[in-house]
């Protein structure tokens, strides 16, 4: 290959991730991006080194990669976090592109999980590492671009996270949506925040703002915290925290849920506050736009990005500030209502034929690539 | 990106700021009450914590207990365990029941 001459168009594109899971948003990411990546005209097969109950049958264990080093196959690498995946990539002789989901600063969770500190700052490391094999890098946010760029990253384009199609335009589940709409009757506001039960998503400082809320304004509010728990520790102190401030009956974790048990959870919240310290994206604010859900984030990381001018963006997150914006927001209900308008023009700018079109877009360029 | 917020959304936060002083002022929510929710946290964050630590512990006491203490008097120590760490765990309750 010489010159600008782009390289020969491959017969395959196959992706490598180091876990995949049901219910996860880098893993239905992933599974979108097959199925354009074959639409494309690509033969390609997902490899995993962890492959969670689901996923089995559609997903092959990582050692079974098979290693063209004709030029015939590329890799799509997608990165969360650090591991042996990434080393076998790097081994790999087939052209590279790699998906950049931003990996959580180890600060934020190590204390929690000293191992997944480790793993995060091994991906960083292995992120520069990466950066001069990879011939283009997709980030899902502007953010995320700039940490691929300042990790020497020299090609990159944006692409908003992938989700099936009409995901959650789906009717809600009847089973939560009775037992939300019961609860919902006794009167009282419901928050609501969707993500991984982790220290960096500081569903904590969710709590305490909601117990300022309940202690000044509305003493029968909810909230619902839905996402799976990474490891135990921080969920248990979740718990522990809410039994000692005496909100653990308005406080609902439910787990990972169905797709149409969180569409339930989004038509009966009245609100949907993020106070992460640290979001690569965050799709659930999106969602949350997308089904009419008025949003109120702290501003870090990738938030103010994905927020945009649709949503209250918070520069502090002290618990009766977030508490009183709350209040204003479900108060004033043209500023609700303006707010849930801008929410949905946002949300149709992530739509999945936007994000696919765009994904598709960036294959191209990333084979136009000398 | 940069993006300024809604004009409404930038009245939201100006009146929940002055909401915010006046709640100080009427001693309905002070810095000290936000204090107390920090220190709070804290002590939940430190039990759990060292939650992985006990039960690392209740497990090698009930190895040792198999081997030494007779069966009629495994459901006392039980009890006494299960005082002792408050965990459903040493009671042979499973997490997810």
């Amino acid at each position: 290959m010489t010159g600008n001459t782009p390289c020969a168009r491959p017969a395959r594109i196959d992706q490598v991730i180091p876990s995949i899971i049901e219910h996860d948003a880098v893993s239905n990411h992933t599974f979108v991006a097959q199925r354009l990546l074959r639409g494309l005209g690509f033969a390609s097969e997902i490899y995993a080194a962890i492959i969670g109950p689901g996923c089995a049958g559609r997903v092959h264990p990582l050692n079974e990669l098979p290693t063209h080093a004709d030029g015939s196959q590329w890799i799509l690498y997608q990165c969360s976090i650090g591991g042996a995946t990434a080393d076998v990539v790097a081994r790999h002789p087939g052209r590279k592109i790699l998906d950049y989901h931003n990996i959580t600063p180890a600060a934020l969770v190590e204390r929690w999980l000293p191992p997944l500190g480790e793993e995060s700052r091994l991906g960083r490391r292995q992120l520069q590492m990466l950066a001069p094999l990879v011939s283009y890098a997709i980030a899902r946010s502007e953010y995320n671009a700039a940490e691929l760029t300042a990790n020497g990253f020299a090609r990159t384009a944006v692409v908003p996270v992938l989700v099936e199609g009409g995901n959650l335009e789906q009717s809600p589940d009847p089973v939560w949506r009775e037992r939300l709409g019961r609860a919902r009757s006794r009167g009282g506001a419901d928050w609501l925040f969707v993500g991984q039960i982790a220290p960096h998503k500081a569903q904590h400082d969710v709590v305490k703002a909601f117990t300022c809320y309940r202690r000044v304004y509305d003493a029968s509010a909810r909230l619902h915290l839905v996402g799976r728990e990474m490891g135990s520790t921080y969920i248990d102190a979740l718990r522990r925290f809410a039994v000692a401030l005496g909100v653990e009956d308005a406080i609902s974790l439910p787990g990972s849920v169905s797709v149409d048990a969180l569409v339930a959870h989004y038509e009966t919240a009245d609100v949907f506050v993020c106070l992460s310290d640290h979001e690569g994206f965050c799709a659930p604010i999106i969602e949350a736009m997308s089904r009419g859900v008025p949003v109120v984030a702290y501003a870090a990381a990738a938030v103010p990005e994905t927020v945009g001018d649709a949503g209250a963006l918070l520069p502090d997150k002290s618990p009766a500030f977030v508490a009183s914006v709350v209040r204003e927001l479900l108060a004033d209900t043209s500023a609700r209502a303006s707010l849930v308008a801008a929410g949905r023009r946002r949300a149709a700018r992530y739509a999945p034929a936007v994000a696919s079109a765009a994904f598709c877009r960036a294959i191209e360029s990333a084979l136009a690539v000398p | 990106m940069n993006e300024e917020p809604a004009p409404l959304a930038g009245l939201i936060i100006a009146r929940a700021r002055v909401d915010v002083e006046r709640l100080a002022a009427a001693g309905r929510w002070t810095a000290e009450n936000t204090a107390e929710l920090d220190r709070v946290f804290e002590r939940s964050a430190t039990r759990a914590l060292r939650r992985p630590r006990f039960a690392e512990r209740s497990l090698m006491l009930r190895r040792i207990a198999r081997r030494v203490v007779p069966a009629p008097a495994r459901p006392y120590l039980r009890r006494v365990l299960a005082s002792v760490e408050g965990t459903r765990r040493v009671l042979g309750a499973r997490r997810d029941r």
